[in-house]
């Protein structure tokens, strides 16, 4: 189902006039600027590029809102494999899996807080597999899927220690790669800086360039 | 924190003096110069300063609860545990604990959930209010609770010496990038004069300044976020 830019927008806990008014202002500041460029400082080509570069720039932050998408989608599953690592703690000191599943709430961020309360809702009325699925649906990924039902049979098999052993063989695996995946990030993340020098010096290069080509131009002139 | 701000005024020095070199104007340089060292002082050296003393008590609660765990499964008794595991910590944290006199020990280790600012030392709580209702062996129930705490450990340590390795390399490339615009500047002799007053010349000089400040927020920040989970940023996801 394709939502309007003002569900998205909503969705995402952003203000929607708030995000109209920051793509008003850019489209205005940056006519402003350009106009300004023509008018005062008789920058022609300048100023048509700079006017131009008003409706790309909220082609751009339209375009962001997917990643934070992205972003809250992934963070959400950080957040559930991080909170696991607590429900293994509580479930083996003795709490049962809905008990271990209460006590997540303090850690809990308000997205969490609301899933893990209708998930217990759901157990209340209904003791299926059915609730667990439901919860592991609202993450978009197979791994969480996994450990919910690994639970569920914990459940189902009268939560005894060898269910918990399974678990716990399923969630160590995750649990490394998430630390792992946690590292490489980062990595990656910080190496995406590598190219802004590189984009410095390639722009005053030819920023120079165009500059002595109009020096020259102007010399040719002058002849 | 001394060492930032040394590190800072440097590279303020640099744009500046890079500035000064390609446009020819010491007004412009000295405005690059003095934006530079407002950004390190009030925006980059505070972030820098939050993120080491995040470090450290996050280090902090590692050791503490590490020892603390260890003592109580020799101790077998809060007090003791407390008082041995205190005098194996640094001396501001000892001076921090000899200021709560007034309580006992289990009201001083809930009254650390204010130092230790982190979710894992709050299930550290939870264990011990367990063991004191139930008993059993405080090394096995808090398996877990240490593992967790050394994956964090070890996320903090790995990540950081990224961050540290990345801080030197974006260094080291950025003043390649203004290399070039210095030596441009005295290569070009001839035509220097003729373009130091362009509009785009020296546009394009302000924009790679600012763009430097950017790299410089955008670098930090990225290098002092850590996904730690504690009341600090309980509400992020």
């Amino acid at each position: 189902m394709k939502r309007t830019l003002k569900e998205r927008i909503n969705l995402l806990g952003l203000s929607y006039p708030r995000e109209m008014f920051i793509m008003a202002m850019l489209l205005v500041a940056f006519t402003i600027g350009g106009i300004a460029l023509i008018v005062f400082l008789k920058e022609l080509y300048i100023g048509i590029f700079v006017v131009a570069v008003g409706p790309i720039s909220i082609f751009f932050y339209i375009g962001r809102y997917s990643s934070i998408e992205k972003v809250h989608e992934k963070e959400h599953v950080d957040e559930l494999i991080s909170l696991l690592s607590y429900f293994e703690i509580f479930i083996f000191n003795g709490n049962n899996v809905y008990n271990s599943f209460k006590k997540l709430i303090p850690y809990t961020s308000t997205f969490m807080n609301d899933a893990i309360t209708t998930l217990l809702s759901m157990i209340d009325s209904d003791k299926s597999v059915g609730p667990y699925i439901t919860f592991a649906g609202k993450f978009k990924s197979h791994v969480i899927e996994s450990l919910l039902l690994s639970i569920y049979q914990m459940v189902d098999n009268g939560e005894n220690i060898s269910q918990f052993s399974e678990f716990d063989i399923l969630f160590g695996n995750i649990r490394s790669k998430f630390q792992e995946d946690l590292i490489e990030n980062k990595k990656r993340g910080l190496d995406t800086f590598n190219s802004f020098p590189l984009i410095g010096a390639g722009f005053v290069t030819i920023a120079l360039s165009i500059s002595i080509l109009s020096v020259i131009g102007d010399y040719i002139n002058v002849i | 924190m001394k060492n930032n701000i040394l590190i800072f005024v440097v590279i303020s020095l640099i744009s500046g003096v890079t500035s000064y070199i390609a446009l020819d104007n010491l007004l412009i340089a000295i405005a690059v110069l003095v934006v530079f060292l407002i950004m390190s002082i009030f925006v980059f050296s505070p972030m820098l300063s939050r993120y080491a003393l995040k470090v450290k008590k996050f280090h902090e609660c590692y050791h503490f609860i590490n020892n603390f765990v260890i003592a109580l499964s020799i101790k077998k008794s809060i007090s003791g545990s407390f008082e041995t595991t205190v005098n194996s910590m640094p001396n501001e944290f000892i001076e921090l604990c000899e200021g709560l006199e007034n309580m006992n020990e289990k009201e001083k280790l809930t009254y650390l959930s204010s130092y230790f600012n982190f979710h894992v030392y709050q299930l550290f709580i939870q264990i011990i209010d367990l063991w004191e209702d139930q008993g059993g062996d405080i090394l096995q129930m808090s398996k877990y609770l240490i593992t967790e705490i050394r994956y964090n450990e070890e996320y903090i340590t790995k990540t950081d010496s990224l961050s540290k390795h990345k801080y030197v390399e974006i260094g080291i490339l950025w003043t390649f990038s203004l290399l070039v615009v210095v030596i441009l500047r005295f290569a070009l002799k001839d035509f220097y004069q003729s373009i130091k007053n362009q509009l785009l010349y020296m546009l394009a000089i302000a924009i790679v300044m600012v763009f430097i400040l950017l790299t410089m927020f955008l670098l930090i920040s990225k290098g002092t976020s850590l996904k730690l989970k504690g009341n600090h940023h309980e509400k992020n996801s």
